[in-house]
């Protein structure tokens, strides 16, 4: 089994094969500058990328990379499974929450409290146009596009593709987590839930865990207010926003965790759950066969779906 | 598979070193150098940790990247040099043993003490247990 680990788009990111091939081991060193290229192409914290790019170009048609093309379709597509509540152009809102810059750059207390009104421009996905046959993309004024959790979700999706050529492969992006099949030995990856409770039990070196995954194909991701939040105005703020009112989603949940076909739809569900809460989020996800989900509620309660099987979980 | 050893200078270093036999008169200052050069490597791997992988050349196909050749170790640890007490009961470092001057380099001041890092190594490959449910392969949790 070989293993990488590198720092990008904000996160620690690993990726593993399980083979001993010098093949094996080539690919896993490019993993690295796959991320940097997409980093370069799909981040908002980068002046020069081809998504800044896109932004600051509102009002006419813009061709674009197949990379930015691929996670404009998907981020489009997450907005309307999500109902408007997973969406692109919520640029304005996580700016004004105070989140303009890469995560460990935002000064505690940064949030502009304030009548603010909800920013111009949330629904303006609605209004993005596409045209397959020159690859080109169309934003309308006021559109300003911020991928995050999709592009990160693509990122390991696609690394995963890749890198299942030379055996069995898992990409782990930030928590979001992709793996290609079974292991080697026909055994499902074993997959860890991190605990977010204070409380939590840990071992040396290795985060609290509720239990461990066992999933053969696919995708989980996990969305949260217990790691990027911080304090203003004696209110809790963090980086989720609910589109609907422009600011940091009131939910009673901590942290929602979905397991799905792949990351994306995972990333995206996760978030899903999360701004719906956990009773109509668990409600949600029972709506969708090819979804399951483990919601830990901000006063200490784990609740899973029905098709969370404890067969699969082991705690 | 063999674990790639990225610092090959590293184990040749001699940080510091006391003349045998005498007593250890200047050891305060020793342990202060100690910690210098411990916080300075902690420095230094943060820099690598944070700075992330070099940019590849060329426009991206859309996709389907194409694994690059690896590419060789870049970095290279010189040595600091050696601390020698004085009569005085100070210590003073020696002029630093020779090392191999990577070409384009340009020297340090002179006096300094300490040599520049030319680059930093990329990420390493390394070989790890089969995962199981004892020691997971990884952990889903909120980004951080």
């Amino acid at each position: 089994m070989l293993e990488i680990s590198f720092r990008a788009m904000g996160c620690w990111m690993k990726a593993m094969v399980d083979s001993d091939s010098p093949h094996a081991a080539a690919a896993l060193r490019a993993v690295p500058r796959w991320f940097a290229s997409w980093e370069r192409r799909l981040s908002r914290f980068r002046e020069d990328s081809e998504l800044n790019r896109l932004n600051h170009r509102p009002g006419r048609w813009i061709r674009v990379s197949l990379p930015l093309w691929e996670v404009l379709q998907l981020a489009l597509w997450a907005a309307r499974w999500s109902d408007g509540r997973v969406i692109p152009t919520i640029l304005p809102a996580l700016e004004m929450a105070g989140y303009d810059r890469s995560f460990e750059k935002v000064p505690m207390g940064r949030y502009r409290s304030g009548s603010e009104d909800r920013p111009l421009g949330l629904d303006a996905w609605r209004l993005i146009r596409l045209n397959p046959e020159t690859r080109s993309v169309f934003l309308p004024d006021g559109a300003r596009l911020d991928l995050g959790g999709i592009a990160k979700g693509w990122a390991a999706d696609q690394a995963v593709r890749h890198l299942k050529a030379y055996g069995p492969a898992l990409v782990d992006a930030g928590g979001d987590i992709a793996v290609s099949g079974p292991m080697a030995n026909g055994e499902p990856w074993p997959i860890g839930v991190a605990d977010p409770r204070p409380r939590g039990r840990a071992s040396f070196g290795q985060p609290a865990l509720l239990g461990i995954l066992r999933i053969s194909s696919g995708g989980v991701a996990t969305s949260g207010r217990d790691v990027r939040r911080w304090r203003h105005g004696g209110e809790e703020r963090h980086h989720l926003i609910d589109p609907r009112t422009g600011r940091p989603a009131q939910t009673d949940v901590l942290t929602a965790t979905v397991v799905a076909p792949t990351v994306v739809e995972a990333e995206v569900a996760a978030k899903v759950v999360f701004l719906l809460g956990s009773r109509e989020g668990l409600a949600w996800l029972e709506t969708h066969p090819e979804l399951a989900g483990l919601v830990v509620r901000e006063d200490g309660m784990v609740l899973a779906s029905s098709r969370w099987s404890m067969d699969l979980f082991k705690s | 598979m063999k674990i790639e050893n990225t610092y090959p200078g590293a184990q040749r270093g001699c940080l510091i070193t006391a003349p045998r036999g005498k007593a250890r008169s200047g050891s305060v200052d020793h342990v202060k150098a100690l910690l210098t050069t411990g916080a300075l490597a902690a420095i230094l791997w943060l820099w690598v940790t944070l700075a992330g992988p070099e940019d590849p050349s060329g426009e991206a196909t859309g996709g389907t990247p194409e694994p690059l050749a690896s590419s060789p170790v870049l970095m290279q640890w010189d040595p600091l040099p050696t601390l020698v007490p004085t009569p005085q009961g100070g210590l003073v470092r020696t002029a630093p043993p020779p090392s191999v001057k990577r070409k384009g380099a340009s020297p340090p001041p002179a006096g300094s003490g300490l040599r520049v890092v030319q680059s930093l190594p990329p990420p390493r490959v390394i070989q790890v247990p089969v995962p199981s449910n004892q020691r997971p392969a990884a952990v889903t949790r909120s980004s951080r």
